[in-house]
């Protein structure tokens, strides 16, 4: 969806996802194995990304961001909203990757959160990962969010069908959330601006 | 600082900030709980406890269990 939401937090900030965008996604996308192996393949070919993105830049309610450096602009993952229900007020997030060595992780949450609920105006967010994908499944059970569901065989991925995990945050839950993420993604910034990312290649 | 000093230390802050003992061949991929918020906790921990100051790309790039105990040796050790 063309949209222009843009927020900047700490060390990290979120930009609306262009066209040009195409090799870095691409690259992010198709390299770093581990990274990867709960996310959708995708063509090497960046024409096929560009593809992809001027469908998204005209599909309603869905919502991609680049996750940048915000000394540098240099960019160092994605994450999106989308599948927004405006009616029921809900939507999903993920499309979440990062460079390898990225700090982004709690403060590209955060931005997110923030998008959904105070620009947005969403009632609720909700990710569905992978079950067996325990870091990110982790990662969300510390943020604060609670268990919403599970989904036997819910995610096809490759030749595997996968059972997943929904967590969910709604309106009445944000402060918690972002009082868990806010003061730890502050602490990464007030350690200097984050740089330890490198192009993700080899793992 | 000796290895010893070194593993007992690193497996009391990993035990207070994931709740759980670990063992040394722990690693960020394979470790439950040890996820990126729990990481930089860890990170965070360490620095207080052994007096060291990771840098961001260390801050990054340590994965395992071994990987924190190398560096705060060659850190001790230089």
């Amino acid at each position: 969806m063309r949209h222009e939401h843009v927020l900047r937090g700490y060390a990290f900030g979120l930009r609306p996802v262009a066209l040009e965008d195409a090799a870095f996604i691409v690259d992010l996308r198709t390299s770093g194995a581990h990274r990867t192996q709960y996310l959708h393949a995708i063509s090497p070919d960046v024409s096929l990304q560009e593809q992809w993105i001027t469908r998204y830049l005209a599909r309603e309610n869905d919502y991609y961001w680049v996750i940048e450096r915000l000394d540098t602009a240099v960019p160092e993952g994605l994450i999106g909203i989308y599948a927004v229900d405006t009616a029921a007020g809900r939507g999903e997030w993920g499309r979440w990757i990062l460079k390898q060595g990225s700090l982004a992780a709690t403060e590209s949450a955060l931005l997110c959160y923030r998008i959904a609920f105070e620009v947005l105006g969403l009632r609720e967010v909700y990710c569905v990962t992978a079950a067996e994908n325990q870091q990110v499944v982790s990662f969300h059970e510390s943020s604060g969010l609670i268990v919403t569901g599970t989904l036997p065989q819910h995610l096809p991925l490759g030749d595997r069908v996968l059972d997943a995990v929904q967590q969910s945050c709604d309106v009445s839950r944000w402060p918690h959330v972002r009082s868990i993420l806010e003061p730890r993604a502050q602490a990464i910034a007030r350690r200097g601006t984050p740089s330890g990312a490198k192009t993700a290649i080899n793992d | 600082m000796s290895q010893g000093t070194v593993e007992s230390g690193l497996l009391e802050v990993f035990a207070a900030v994931l709740g759980h003992p670990v063992q040394i061949d722990a690693t960020r991929a394979h470790e439950a709980g040890w996820d990126s918020l729990k990481h930089m906790l860890i990170v965070f921990a360490v620095e207080e406890k052994f007096g060291v100051q990771l840098t961001e790309e260390e801050m990054g790039s340590v994965a395992s269990f071994a990987d924190f105990a190398e560096l705060l040796e060659r850190r001790h050790a230089s």
